[in-house]
């Protein structure tokens, strides 16, 4: 691939690595988590730290009737070894010191996980939901006073927002590089200069084309052009479904770029609707040689390098005549 | 004063080869020079070997195009020879001013169409 298709890449990583995730201070400062929150839910944490297996007991009796079961729990090694996960999971939660970036990357930790496995947000958000019916109710001893209570499930939700937040965020991340690998490796298949013919090079655009592509786009052609000295370049843009002055501008520095380097453009698929807007937006189109049909551009290449064209039997072919 | 130009006749055309850096001084006594070749010998075409630049910046652009108008108006085609990918690259990225501007990808391929005929590779 190009050069410059590379460096598109690492820039594009180079983003990714900066934002790293939630910062733990942040997560604090916006859900207002207080030391005396951290005290309250350590203390609830005396009640039902002892109980985790039980927890574990009501909620995997529970999981059982969820259609993720059979998908991720169909083995037995595995189930156990999540179960250890999530009991640890929840003491870290229930016995929590302080919020840094070790506790942070610890739950951003399990919302990749999930992302990677593909357990959907509603999975997660239920299961959630559930595990916190079991902790407030099932497995409440009711030795707090109602006031005593009510501030301990505040403090607890915090604590539980501030997951979601963290899984949210992980889900978000680990989305958005899937679809910039996606787009990364669309790009690479999206310049395939092809030698039609000795000194005809063709590329067929599908898509739209943006400032990057049109970047690619440019240094695949030129190269092409350096590498086999083709005369005629022809580019069908009979798949690119919007031409707008930005595009148009981008197909004008193309094809002038190549005549620097001794091949003439010639543009093909333009459709009466392309046609239409590009002459509305001003575009000067008088240095650019179009033609409606792949077909007519390719005869057009043909007679500019001096190939003609005939029929086994002597007669010209080709021509619609 | 240091040469940054050389020239040859090669049949109807005179072929002016680069060398090395180019400033906008030498873009000058490069241009009066040819011109003034070009008015003496009437020949029909022009070619500007770049093949040995391998940097340039908007005042090459601009120079280029210039020296390309100004041997068009003594009646002469002129072609640029042996572009590299970098700087065709640089010269858009630059929006040089590349409209009227046409190359080729050696001398002798230059060289061929200028004696072929005005008619050739005009859209």
């Amino acid at each position: 691939m190009t050069n410059s298709g590379l460096q598109v890449r690492t820039t594009r990583q180079d983003t990714r690595g900066g934002s790293q995730g939630v910062d733990a201070a942040e997560l604090i400062r916006r859900l207002e988590i207080t030391p005396e929150d951290l005290r309250l839910v350590r203390s609830y944490g005396k009640i039902v730290v002892p109980q985790i297996a039980a927890y574990n007991t009501l909620f995997y009796q529970w999981m059982e009737r969820q259609p993720e079961w059979s998908i991720f729990f169909s083995d037995a090694v595995r189930l156990t070894h999540v179960q250890q996960r999530q009991m640890q999971h929840w003491q870290d939660l229930f016995e929590v010191e302080q919020i840094d970036e070790a506790y942070v990357a610890r739950r951003v930790r399990i919302g990749e996980i999930h992302a990677r496995i593909g357990l959907s947000l509603m999975a997660y958000f239920a299961g959630i939901d559930h595990s916190m019916r079991i902790f407030k109710h099932e497995l409440y001893d009711g030795s707090l006073s109602i006031d005593d209570y009510t501030h301990v499930s505040v403090a607890v939700s915090k604590l539980i927002h501030a997951d979601a937040t963290l899984v949210l965020d992980a889900y978000t991340r680990a989305t958005s590089q899937k679809i910039a690998d996606q787009a990364s490796a669309l790009l690479e298949m999206s310049t395939p200069v092809t030698a039609l013919w000795d000194d005809i090079l063709m590329l067929p655009v599908v898509g739209i084309i943006d400032s990057n592509r049109a970047q690619d786009i440019m240094s695949a052609v030129l190269r092409s052009v350096a590498e086999t000295r083709a005369r005629i370049f022809i580019m069908d843009i009979s798949g690119v479904p919007v031409v707008d002055t930005a595009v148009a501008n981008h197909i004008i520095k193309i094809t002038r770029a190549t005549r620097l380097m001794g091949c003439q453009s010639v543009l093909s698929g333009v459709s009466p609707v392309i046609a239409q807007t590009m002459v509305e937006l001003g575009v000067d189109v008088g240095g650019i040689l179009t033609k409606a049909t792949l077909r007519d551009a390719l005869a057009a290449a043909y007679e500019a390098v001096g190939i003609r064209l005939v029929t086994a039997d002597g007669r010209a072919a080709g021509s619609r005549s | 004063m240091e040469r940054t130009a050389a020239f040859a006749r090669v049949r109807d055309c005179l072929v002016v080869t680069l060398l090395g850096e180019t400033t906008g001084r030498s873009w000058e006594s490069l241009r009066s020079d040819l011109l003034g070749r070009l008015g003496a010998s009437g020949v029909r075409g022009v070619v500007i070997d770049a093949s040995a630049v391998a940097v340039v910046d908007d005042v090459d652009g601009r120079a280029l195009a210039d020296t390309v108008d100004m041997c068009r108006l003594l009646g002469a085609r002129a072609l640029v020879a042996g572009l590299s990918v970098e700087v065709v690259t640089a010269l858009i990225l630059l929006d040089a001013p590349l409209d009227r501007l046409e190359g080729e990808a050696s001398v002798e391929r230059a060289i061929e169409r200028l004696l072929q005929g005005a008619d050739d590779g005009q859209p």
